[in-house]
């Protein structure tokens, strides 16, 4: 008897039969598949009771007030507060998605200096107490304090009062902020209606019954984005701008005015207004000046038949928008395109002033009113001239030591190749942010602060709220990284500069903080908030004369500015678009929040621009092209999509994407539209404008 | 046809053995084939459920018993949270409320109270029925909104006077008594097994769907 290869064969087959009439396959691929999907490193919430802890968010002007949610330790998800004065419960997708800014893998792991080159990404790690100690030498070995210039996320607050001490005892005026539509409201404020220091420019949304909005994004994020997205959806709204955005679909009505011609467009509304005898006779007889003069140059230059060739608005629309303006009981026309991220021109934001003052919509129930001064007791004071000291960032030579908290000027102030590289020829570039951020990658010392999750801090809302606020932020966690407030640090720095011993004798930045809050501590502490009150009349108070006095300002400036490179020939106009889910300003989106983006902006990395057909034609490109955008500033990769709700002859562009820094989830995706989009100074204010610019779409 | 043909006139040719030998290798040809069906049948069913789970004790004993008797029905230490959550397996602090010293005789009550209580430091329990942590489970929704009782899917874990042997699949990591004690997949009891099949077959019959994947896999 031989055993040969057929026994084996059925042996095998025997064996294989038996395997199949066994569990053994079945149990074995379903054991397989459950391990496929319970890897070790895949991030899983913690089990166990859950319970919140307030704070407040710092990552727009919003200061949206938190309910952080955790289990044990760790944090799980981030909620709105529902005692949230500015979001009442409700949150955007950026504030829930910032636990994943807290644990990311941007974040940077505690002080450095840097090792290689500047920009390189090599660090060293030091303790605080050897970062402190070369700050501090840096500082004290300037040779002119002027040399040195602090950009401050916030203008006022506990924080920039430290930095602005710091910088009083170097002997530098140089306390900077980035700029914003506020800044040009508050100024259009003080020559019409009188302006204390520390007021701001507010608008009652809660009670106006229709919205003008020139060109602000009101449902994609404009001043504090919940609150606003929230008078979107219960409002009337007339919507200009020239792209069909969110807030102009969800509009009562468009006008697609041509780019940057929104302050022209309300100026002819006005004019449409007081042809039409339209205005609030008693509201401007009684509590205005100047609306003679006034009115007659606006009849003079701004008639709707005249600013047709300006806006590209029929006079019929603009009558009808004046009707409907006139016609609503409290309306309210707000300016500040995109999220009011950007100035307008001084010229433009009198003109909606002066809109609102026509329907009496001024220092009362749903109109633009006063906003009180922050009670604080160490305020920081208003730098003057912020267009020309912004300005003076990208001069070279001008700025020995850069300090930046929270604003990344390498992002939002590089407007062009040509800004960004004077801003690298700055000396010596010092950064405060929790996130390896364009700045901090440029750094050459890293002091990195917690994150708004892991500090106590006061967070000053300034975003067009109807009455002053502060929020509070709060420890939620213990800092994840080796990470120090800010305030501390500056405290310490402070203290090892000749004679800042007695400006910064506190021990600690929180008895500091309790002490520049003064009297609204308690409150603030207690309740995690504080309200002012609102700073106008009602009911018959008002109708006594103790309303507000206006004055018509005819404005000396431009009201729409034109785009730089007009002369260059290039044929479209750039504009931005916003997004709820893009974050367009310091801070870039957290990974989870990139993922929501619509692909009709991103896809594989890639800006999308939208185009009118006509302007695809035009430009010899189709659906879905790859093309080279191109302006005066920058150049960048972009994939074409066709869009009829863009006015022909512009290109939009989604704002915020395009971060080179963070990390592999957030950096490297998109185009800047901020790096494309250049200057366009206020030759009344000097800041700097841009709405767009000139731009040429090539294939490939 | 004619290609067997072919092969036995070319056996035949070599002078191979007739018929009675090819009978007998036949015969050993399915021997083996016995033998191989046999082995891997054993293998599967008997080698592989010991090869698959390890077997290890839960850090001390514990008599549900005798705890029900004390304190009473399961919600007493299985409680919801105000805000509808599972407590699920009672923490330390909890226990402690009554073991803060030894009350009784029992070496697992000393156990406990010695190397747990005494140091604050929560038991490790190796717990039988926790599902994988892709799956989304909601006792709320079973026990409040269906009114579903605990030995559904726990079965008579409530009368067992102690704990058995925990038993944990070496490639996922989770208990045997997910797939269940029959390594077949065949259940009597509806807690003999939770699989998602088992969860289906349930939404199927109560609620006319097996409901949507998301519903669980968040």
């Amino acid at each position: 008897m031989k055993i040969n290869r057929r026994h084996f064969l059925a042996l095998g087959m025997g064996a294989t039969a038996g395997t199949l009439l066994s569990p053994l396959p079945w149990k074995l691929t379903d054991d397989v598949s459950i391990w496929t999907q319970n890897w070790s490193w895949t991030p899983v919430p913690e089990t166990g009771e859950y319970y919140y802890v307030g704070g407040a968010c710092t990552l727009c002007p919003g200061g949206c007030s938190l309910a952080v949610r955790k289990v044990g330790e760790r944090v799980v998800k981030i909620e709105g507060s529902p005692e949230g004065a500015v979001n009442s419960g409700d949150l955007c997708g950026i504030g829930i998605s910032a636990t994943q800014l807290l644990y990311g893998p941007s974040r940077i792991e505690g002080p450095m200096v840097r090792a290689g080159k500047r920009g390189e990404g090599k660090w060293s790690r030091i303790s605080w107490e050897e970062a402190e100690a070369q700050l501090a030498e840096k500082l004290g070995s300037l040779s002119d304090g002027k040399g040195v210039a602090a950009l401050s996320a916030s203008r006022s607050g506990s924080v920039p009062a430290l930095f602005q001490r710091l910088l009083d005892t170097l002997g530098s005026d140089r306390f900077l902020t980035l700029p914003s539509v506020h800044d040009t409201l508050e100024q259009a404020m003080a020559m019409t209606m009188g302006r204390k220091p520390g007021e701001g420019v507010g608008f009652d949304m809660e009670n106006t019954d229709l919205i003008l909005s020139l060109g602000s994004a009101v449902a994609e994020g404009w001043g504090a984005p919940v609150r606003m997205v929230k008078t979107a959806g219960s409002k009337k709204m007339i919507q200009v701008e020239p792209y069909l955005s969110t807030t102009a679909s969800m509009a009562d009505m468009w006008v697609p005015a041509k780019p940057g011609t929104e302050g022209v467009f309300a100026l002819s509304v006005a004019a449409a207004m007081v042809q039409e005898k339209l205005y609030d006779h008693i509201f401007v007889s009684t509590a205005t000046e100047g609306f003679d003069a006034f009115s007659a140059w606006l009849l003079e230059n701004y008639a709707p038949e005249k600013a047709e060739a300006v806006t590209g608005v029929s006079p019929a629309m603009v009558k009808k928008v004046a009707v409907a303006f006139a016609g609503a009981r409290r309306p309210v026309a707000i300016c500040g395109r995109g999220k009011g991220e950007t100035p307008v021109s001084l010229a433009e934001a009198l003109a909606v002033f002066a809109l609102n003052a026509l329907k009496g919509s001024v220092q009362r129930d749903g109109g633009l009113v006063k906003v009180g001064a922050l009670p604080y007791a160490v305020a920081t004071a208003e730098t003057a001239d912020l267009g020309a000291k912004l300005a003076e960032l990208t001069e070279p030579g001008k700025t020995e030591l850069l300090m930046d908290w929270g604003t990344n000027p390498f992002y939002t102030l590089a407007t062009s190749d040509k800004a960004k590289e004077s801003l690298a020829a700055i000396g010596t570039i010092v950064s405060f942010s929790p996130y390896m951020d364009e700045t901090a990658a440029m750094a050459d010392l890293i002091l990195p602060d917690h994150t708004h999750l892991e500090k106590l801090q006061d967070v000053p809302v300034r975003a067009g709220l109807e009455r002053p606020t502060v929020n509070l932020a709060q420890p939620a966690i213990d800092p994840v990284m080796d990470t120090k407030h800010t305030g501390d640090v500056l405290i310490s720095v402070g203290a090892q500069l000749e004679g800042g011993s007695d400006s910064f004798g506190w021990d600690d930045y929180e008895t500091y903080l309790e002490e520049s809050c003064g009297e609204m501590w308690e409150t603030l502490y207690d309740e995690g908030t504080w309200q002012g009150d609102i700073a106008w009349k009602k009911g018959l108070e008002r109708i006594l004369g103790t309303s507000q006095r206006f004055t018509f300002v005819i404005p000396e400036g431009p009201v729409a500015l034109a785009a730089e490179g007009a002369a260059s020939g290039l044929p479209f106009t750039l504009v931005p678009r916003w997004s709820l889910r893009i974050a367009s300003g310091p801070v870039a989106d957290a990974p989870f929040t990139m993922k929501t983006i619509s692909d009709r902006m991103l896809t594989k990395g890639v800006s999308h621009v939208e185009l009118h057909p006509k302007t695809a034609r035009q430009a010899g490109l189709k659906d879905g092209d790859t093309a080279t955008l191109s302006t005066p500033f920058g150049s960048a990769k972009v994939v074409v999509t066709l869009f009829e709700g863009v006015m022909p002859g512009v290109v939009a562009l989604a704002a915020g994407l395009g971060h080179t820094a963070f990390d592999d989830y957030i950096g490297g995706k998109g185009a800047s539209y901020t790096a494309l989009s250049g200057t366009m100074a206020d030759p009344a204010t000097g800041l700097n404008c841009t709405w767009g610019a000139k731009a040429s779409l090539a294939k490939g | 046809m004619s290609l067997t043909g072919e092969k036995q006139t070319g056996r035949e040719q070599t002078g191979s053995p007739g018929g009675p030998e090819k009978k007998g290798e036949s015969g050993l040809v399915a021997l083996f084939f016995i033998v191989g069906l046999a082995a891997s049948l054993a293998i599967g069913w008997i080698v592989f459920p010991k090869l698959l789970y390890s077997k290890s004790e839960q850090p001390f004993d514990f008599s549900h018993v005798t705890h029900a008797d004390e304190v009473g029905d399961c919600d007493s230490c299985h409680y919801f949270r105000e805000d509808g959550t599972f407590a699920g397996v009672p923490t330390l602090e909890q226990c402690a409320e009554c073991h803060e010293e030894v009350q009784g005789e029992t070496e697992a009550e000393e156990t406990f109270v010695n190397e747990y209580v005494a140091e604050g430091k929560e038991v490790p329990w190796k717990i039988y029925s926790k599902q994988p942590d892709c799956v989304f489970f909601s006792h709320a929704a079973h026990v409040q909104g269906a009114g579903m009782e605990c030995a559904e899917c726990h079965g008579d874990i409530g009368e067992s006077e102690s704990l058995k042997p925990y038993e944990e699949n070496r490639i996922t990591g989770y208990s045997r008594d997910i797939w269940g004690k029959n390594i077949a997949g065949i259940k009597k009891n509806s807690w003999d097994r939770m699989k998602m099949d088992d969860c289906g077959a349930c939404h199927q019959e109560t609620m006319g769907s097996k409901g949507a994947c998301f519903q669980c896999h968040k």
